[in-house]
């Protein structure tokens, strides 16, 4: 693939006053280096500042990014980020954000020029919740946040300037979704009875991680009523295994679909001795629906059935993942029994990183980069 | 774009709502060259002789673009 250089960001010659902030908006704006929403201007001060935060070059280049493969050097990233209105200590998840997305089994290529309307949910585990204050609770995907809402626009605005994404251009998604703006999360481990997420992927509990997963916007599951597990999963099942969502129509394929859980549901469903391996299996056996209600419509025929499924039989019941292991459970929102399904495209794999030091060791704190 | 950097020839379809997106990642990808042959749009859901009719239509274009070394 080809590569392209790691230039060095332009300078341009605006007044750093508050005056002119609505020049620098309208001209990044005509220029198209933007969201749409006004930018913090990217200047060399607070550049500076930001690049504190890490122990990496100014011009190590962090990814190439698909479609146009362009260079992210950390400057570059550290430039969106302050464009995005982030403070300087949220950098360490950025630029691990930026080294994740580009393994092959995110499929970013296909993910940026897609019709479908998948954003890049960022996932916060770990202590750095606690320093960089990111939301896990009440409105979780809402707003009110910065760092939930800076961090998540601050990898579009990357996106848009590094990777070339365009919509209508480069980006076909037919309609998107609000999360494409910003798409951040961070689990609520402290309320949760099982694991954390980047735990159950191999990281220690005291290390700080992100976890990048292709998701449509959250859809609300909302079930007050049910009386055990069974019936109460059997809601979140219905939900994900519907006839427009891709599962159904791509579980032969490398793909996930993911379940939000509130802390209260999390917990009541430990109390009947569920683990999270129980949830995960419960919806990958009710997340399904029989053939003969898919065939010759949605995304049929456009991908194989799983091996286990007969095609002659009408009422094999299709599943919406190969395995169980590839329905995502995390415990994050409120009060109340509400669940969020996140759906996807069905061929894109979350993945997770710990946010390291440059020689690979995971830090402690995002002090440790001033310390 | 995978196959034509193998040396397999390839003819990549797309409507022609996808040209001008189709043409522009070719150019990001360094493949400018890439033969796409366009045909109208939409496909999806089209009765299988409608969708014939408009591959028959660009029969010429999709034999030149699986032949000819480009330029």
């Amino acid at each position: 693939m080809d590569r392209a250089a790691p230039a060095r960001a332009r300078q341009f010659g605006v007044v750093d006053s508050l005056s002119n902030i609505f020049e620098v908006f309208d001209l990044y704006y005509e220029k198209g280096w933007t969201d749409g929403l006004p930018i913090y201007p990217p200047t060399e001060a607070a550049v500076n500042a930001m690049l504190r935060y890490t122990d990496r070059a100014r011009d190590e280049v962090v990814a190439i990014i698909p479609p146009k493969n362009g260079a992210a050097t950390v400057e570059k990233i550290a430039i969106n980020a302050v464009m995005a209105g982030c403070r300087p200590e949220y950098l360490p998840v950025l630029i691990t954000a930026v080294e994740i997305m580009v393994r092959p089994e995110y499929n970013l290529y296909g993910r940026q020029t897609t019709t479908h309307p998948g954003a890049h949910l960022l996932i916060i585990n770990g202590p750095i919740r606690h320093e960089l204050d990111v939301n896990c609770k009440h409105n979780v995907f809402g707003h009110g946040w910065r760092a939930n809402a800076t961090m998540g626009r601050a990898l579009r605005l990357i996106l848009i300037n590094v990777a070339g994404n365009k919509p209508g251009v480069t980006d076909m998604a037919t309609h998107g979704h609000p999360g494409k703006y910003s798409y951040c999360m961070g689990e609520d481990e402290e309320g949760s009875p099982w694991q954390p997420f980047h735990v159950e992927r191999g990281l220690a509990p005291e290390t700080s991680a992100v976890t990048l997963f292709c998701a449509e916007a959250p859809h609300n599951v909302n079930d007050q009523v049910s009386k055990t597990p069974e019936m109460y999963l059997g809601s979140a099942a219905s939900t994900m295994a519907t006839l427009g969502g891709n599962g159904l129509y791509r579980s032969a394929l490398r793909g996930e679909q993911g379940l939000v859980i509130t802390s209260e549901s999390a917990k009541w469903i430990a109390d009947f001795g569920w683990s999270k391996d129980d949830v995960r299996n419960y919806i990958y056996e009710h997340a399904r629906k029989p053939l003969r209600e898919l065939r010759d419509r949605g995304a049929w025929g456009k991908s194989p059935l799983p091996k286990f499924i007969d095609a002659n039989d009408d009422n094999a019941m299709v599943p919406i993942v190969g395995q169980a292991e590839n329905i995502l459970v995390f415990v994050a929102g409120g009060h109340q029994r509400h669940m969020n399904a996140l759906l996807t495209a069905g061929y894109s794999m979350s993945v997770t990183q710990a946010i390291t030091f440059k020689d690979g060791t995971p830090i402690r704190s995002v002090q440790d980069f001033v310390a | 774009m995978f196959f034509e950097r193998r040396g397999i020839p390839t003819a990549t379809f797309v409507t022609h709502a996808f040209d001008k997106y189709a043409r522009g990642l070719c150019r990001m990808q360094g493949m400018e060259a890439l033969p796409i042959v366009v045909i109208p749009h939409p496909i999806a859901a089209l009765p299988r002789e409608n969708l014939r009719q408009k591959v028959r239509a660009v029969s010429a274009e999709l034999r030149t673009a699986l032949t000819r070394r480009p330029d």
